[in-house]
């Protein structure tokens, strides 16, 4: 009888003790769950705010273009200047396809005495054609990818080299396709004439696209 | 008193012994007199002392020893100035030394100032002359066999071998061709139509190896391909024109073609004792002897031994001397080190004093004179014609077919069509065998310069023509590369500037470029002569194949080295220049030593320990006045490398101080994407919490590759952490700022890359 109290009172104590231990690991999985929400937020949170901030500063230098689109590129020419300025802008908005640890390399190089830095000389929007190329053609996925652009403007020559690594799969068949390098060739010609020069070269899987416009003694 | 004792000494005894010498003089008058009065004393025919020596000099101006010494003179002095001439016109000096001994020949110093000519060059001693000249042409063939390098022949071998064993057989046949049309009129009386044939046709498709080589490397080509394609079918050219022409001497020589068939055997059988017997020996000669690089007197004697024994078998199986010295060259151990220390020792002395003798003599043999009609010069332009078609036509045709560009294949033809003095040489032995008189002669010297002269300035033209896309992707991606120049004075700190410059460009493999520049302190220079930069970069180009890195070498000797490295660093387009903060800026610049700044005071671990306050800090340290300078002037990027141990660039930490610092995430982001470093960055000022661009830069890197990069108060942290970071990366003002507030960061800092942007 004795034995048979004892025996209950363990397996109460027993099953006490369990629905204690139960408890107690019932309170910790709400602990953890209720750290685990906010935190997974603060992670969204992060994302979205980075995305947001992407997302203005790219409507902001878009901003800049739309600027230069509506104000500047009405004139025929533009000053250097103002193209590059642009170009910069363009670099910026078109950075948001690319990883921030992304092979990207701009340089400019223009001499600040230069008399036709500030004279209008240069074709509006005429880099933009290489420049928007090398970012739509771009392999930014494979590893030893990367994007290299150069201006500059040096003894009255304006030079715009752009190269890129490209994939080696064959172009696929777009429906808006292969008027662009046409256009500006053509664009070029009108505008400069025979002073200028556009190579376009694949090799080793590289896309080098090289312009270079002589803007001495004005333009025809 | 000692110190007139020894004056006092060296008097008496002076006085003594002259005493006895007068005595002995004055008695041996009188045994002349006993002995007889037929010895005839100058004093009886002079006519006075006077003129008694006016005839001594006359007597010793015509001694023989007199007359040579003269005309090397002579002929150096003047060689090296047609040689000069033609290098300021862009032309390989060679053809002006060329010009330079037809210059004193008869064709127009003999014609125009006989007398003197007759003085300076008198008939009997142009045999001292020519054997002078044989035994330079010795030495310059040995070189020339040297400069070849048969691995290179080997492992490159089949488009340059199909190349130029074209380039060969075309100009070959058209000669021959050539031959037959001009036998009846030009070959001289008595030699057999083969002998003529086989000559035209050799000298028809020589090209000047040595030539070549100088050219392609002047107009920097020869690390391209087209560059190794070109050497090497000159190379093997070489090799088989020479092959040929021991065969066409022997046939010449023997009479016929049958009877030279046992001096061909010979000569196989020579060339097999050079390759199996001469060849092993030689190498076990220089590789026990030493590491390569200093060669004893004994090994040169061995060597040179060897070269004359070899020239000296060639000329009696009746193959030419010339040939022997030439395989000995190329059977050289191929230890390419060792080649050039040889080379280095023999060429000086052969090429500016023997080869410039070579030429005069030459020069001495080729009348122009006798080509006086029109219808000679029309069967020089004839040879020509044959010799440009041949040579220039044939291996452009062969390169390509191969498959080169034709551009390349152009350039190829161009290269190939330069004959050079190898022609001289061949000529010569034509002339000495009998098989080309006077005209011929002087008519195949014309067409060696026409063709030699011709080749600069037809690669001028072609590359005009095809001013083509090849040069413009060369162009565009040099100039969109990343590249970065480093600056070294001692090997160490060579070794650390490339382990960073490794860390910031390893996976940009084709968008980067990485140069390691040498300036030598021309005082220096002096006293360490040419293996100065061997000592200096091969410990870098070690490392930089021990960490699979591309790098260009840059080597220069200049007085003021501060400002020849940011010269460089100026004008040659670069993105990022790395220097170390010890010897490479300071050590031996003007400025340095007007102030007194030498290794004393500039000098890493002073600086340190000035900054870590166990010496003395002043208020401005030598550091930043220096440093000043070379940010004052250089024009890009710069980085200044404080190295404490420097081993790995695992982990980077960035202390960032007001909003101009950002720049340093640009690199960060380098070392991050090419390194795996990981990056700790220090709000010191908290600028990032408050600057959106820096901290949306530093989050977006975060999302991309987490556990990279993080931002850290410096509340939170302890000094110690800097000690177990591998690297600190600080901005110029920053790392003032450091300094003028003696941080306590400075006791524990690791290495410390300082950047000015």
């Amino acid at each position: 009888m004795v034995f048979k109290l004892y025996q209950k009172n363990k397996i109460l104590h027993q099953t006490m003790n369990d629905l204690f231990q139960q408890s107690q690991h019932n309170n910790e999985l709400t602990f953890v769950e209720n750290k685990l929400n906010p935190h997974l937020f603060k992670n969204i949170l992060n994302s979205i705010q980075s995305h947001a901030y992407q997302s203005y500063y790219t409507i902001d230098k878009l901003a800049n273009v739309l600027d230069y689109v509506l104000y500047e590129t009405n004139n025929q020419f533009v000053t250097p200047y103002h193209e590059m300025e642009f170009a910069k802008n363009f670099i910026e908005i078109n950075k948001i396809k690319l990883s921030p640890l992304f092979d990207l390399k701009s340089k400019f190089k223009f001499d600040e005495n230069d008399a036709l830095l500030h004279q209008k000389v240069l074709a509006p929007l005429i880099c933009i054609d290489l420049i928007e190329n090398a970012f739509k053609h771009a392999d930014i996925q494979s590893e030893h990818s990367f994007i290299s652009i150069q201006m500059e403007l040096s003894h009255g020559f304006f030079i715009l080299t752009v190269s890129n690594k490209i994939s080696q799969k064959p172009p696929l068949l777009k429906p808006h396709s292969g008027i662009g390098g046409q256009s500006l060739e053509t664009r070029l010609q009108h505008l400069y004439f025979n002073k200028f020069k556009l190579e376009r070269v694949v090799q080793d899987e590289i896309f080098n696209a090289y312009l270079k416009i002589d803007l001495r003694n004005g333009t025809h | 008193m000692a110190k007139y004792r020894n004056s006092v000494f060296y008097m008496l005894m002076i006085a003594l012994f002259g005493f006895i010498m007068y005595w002995v003089g004055n008695q041996g008058k009188f045994l002349e007199q006993k002995n007889s009065s037929d010895i005839v004393t100058q004093a009886v025919t002079s006519e006075g002392y006077f003129q008694d020596f006016l005839n001594s000099l006359q007597h010793n101006l015509e001694h023989p020893l007199a007359v040579l010494l003269i005309q090397i003179i002579t002929i150096v002095l003047v060689a090296r100035f047609f040689g000069w001439i033609f290098k300021k016109i862009g032309q390989p000096s060679v053809i002006g030394e060329i010009i330079a001994g037809i210059a004193l020949g008869p064709s127009f110093f003999g014609s125009y100032f006989p007398e003197l000519s007759a003085a300076l060059f008198p008939v009997e001693s142009l045999g001292n002359l020519e054997f002078l000249s044989q035994i330079g042409l010795i030495l310059f063939m040995f070189v020339v066999g040297m400069e070849l390098d048969l691995k290179v022949i080997k492992s490159k071998a089949n488009d340059a071998i199909v190349i130029s064993h074209l380039s060969i057989i075309i100009p070959f046949t058209l000669g021959m061709v050539l031959a037959y049309s001009i036998f009846t009129q030009f070959a001289p009386p008595g030699v057999e139509f083969l002998s003529f044939a086989l000559f035209l046709g050799i000298a028809m498709s020589i090209t000047a190896f040595p030539v070549l080589a100088r050219i392609v490397q002047e107009r920097d080509i020869h690390k391209t391909k087209l560059g190794t394609v070109v050497i090497t079918a000159a190379a093997a050219d070489d090799i088989t024109a020479w092959c040929i022409l021991a065969a066409v001497i022997a046939i010449v020589k023997a009479g016929s073609f049958i009877s030279s068939l046992y001096v061909i055997a010979l000569a196989i059988i020579y060339v097999l004792l050079m390759l199996y017997m001469v060849r092993p020996f030689l190498k076990r000669v220089a590789d026990s002897s030493s590491n390569g690089k200093n060669l004893t007197k004994s090994l040169v004697a061995i060597f040179l031994i060897t070269l004359i024994i070899s020239a000296y078998a060639t000329e009696v199986i009746g193959i030419h001397a010339l040939f022997g010295a030439f395989m000995t060259g190329a059977i050289m151990p191929d230890n390419m080190r060792f080649r050039q220390a040889f080379i280095e020792k023999v060429e000086d002395v052969a090429l500016t004093l023997f080869l410039p003798l070579f030429f005069v003599y030459t020069g001495l043999r080729t009348e122009m004179g006798l080509i006086n009609d029109a219808y000679l010069w029309k069967i020089t332009g004839l040879i020509i014609l044959v010799a440009v078609v041949g040579k220039f036509i044939g291996s452009a045709f062969a390169a390509k077919f191969v498959g080169q560009s034709w551009k390349d294949s152009l350039t190829i033809g161009a290269l190939m069509n330069t004959r050079g003095l190898m022609e001289l040489v061949v000529l010569n032995i034509g002339f000495d065998l009998g098989v080309l008189n006077g005209e011929v002669f002087a008519m195949m010297v014309i067409m060696a310069l026409v063709t030699t002269f011709m080749t600069g300035p037809s690669i001028d033209i072609i590359n005009k023509i095809f001013k083509s896309s090849d040069e413009v992707i060369e162009q565009v991606s040099y100039k969109n590369k990343f590249k970065i120049l480093f600056s070294f004075a001692n090997q160490a700190k060579g070794k650390k500037l490339l382990l960073l410059s490794n860390a910031l460009s390893k996976k940009q493999i084709n968008n980067s470029s990485v140069t390691a520049l040498l300036v030598a302190p021309s005082d220096e220079i002096f006293g360490f002569e040419d293996n100065y930069e061997e000592e200096h970069l091969d410990p870098v180009i070690e490392e930089c194949q021990a960490l699979n890195q591309k790098v260009n070498t840059m080597f220069k000797v200049s007085s003021d080295v501060e400002t020849e490295i940011i010269n460089v660093a100026n004008n040659g387009d670069y993105d990022l220049l790395l220097v170390d903060a010890g010897e490479s800026i300071f050590e031996g610049t003007l400025l340095g030593r007007l102030l007194g700044f030498t290794t004393q005071i500039v000098n890493p671990d002073r600086i340190l320990n000035k900054v870590m306050r166990k010496e003395g800090l002043f208020e401005n340290t030598p550091f930043n006045e220096t440093t000043h300078q070379i940010t004052l002037h250089s024009k890009i990027p710069t980085g200044i490398l404080i190295d404490k141990n420097l081993e790995k660039i695992d982990t980077i930490i960035i202390p960032i101080f007001t909003k101009d610092d950002i720049f340093l995430i640009e690199y960060a982001q380098k070392f991050i994407h090419n390194n795996d470093s990981q990056v700790i960055i220090i709000d010191v000022l908290h600028q990032v919490n408050h600057n959106f661009m820096i901290k949306e830069l530093i989050r977006s890197i975060e999302q991309v590759k987490p556990n990279h990069i993080s931002v850290i108060d410096p509340k939170d942290i302890s000094p110690e952490i800097f000690s177990q970071q591998d690297l600190m990366v600080v901005s110029i003002e920053s790392w003032k700022k450091l300094i003028e507030t003696r941080s306590i960061w400075l006791k524990n800092i690791p290495s410390v890359l300082i950047f000015k942007s």
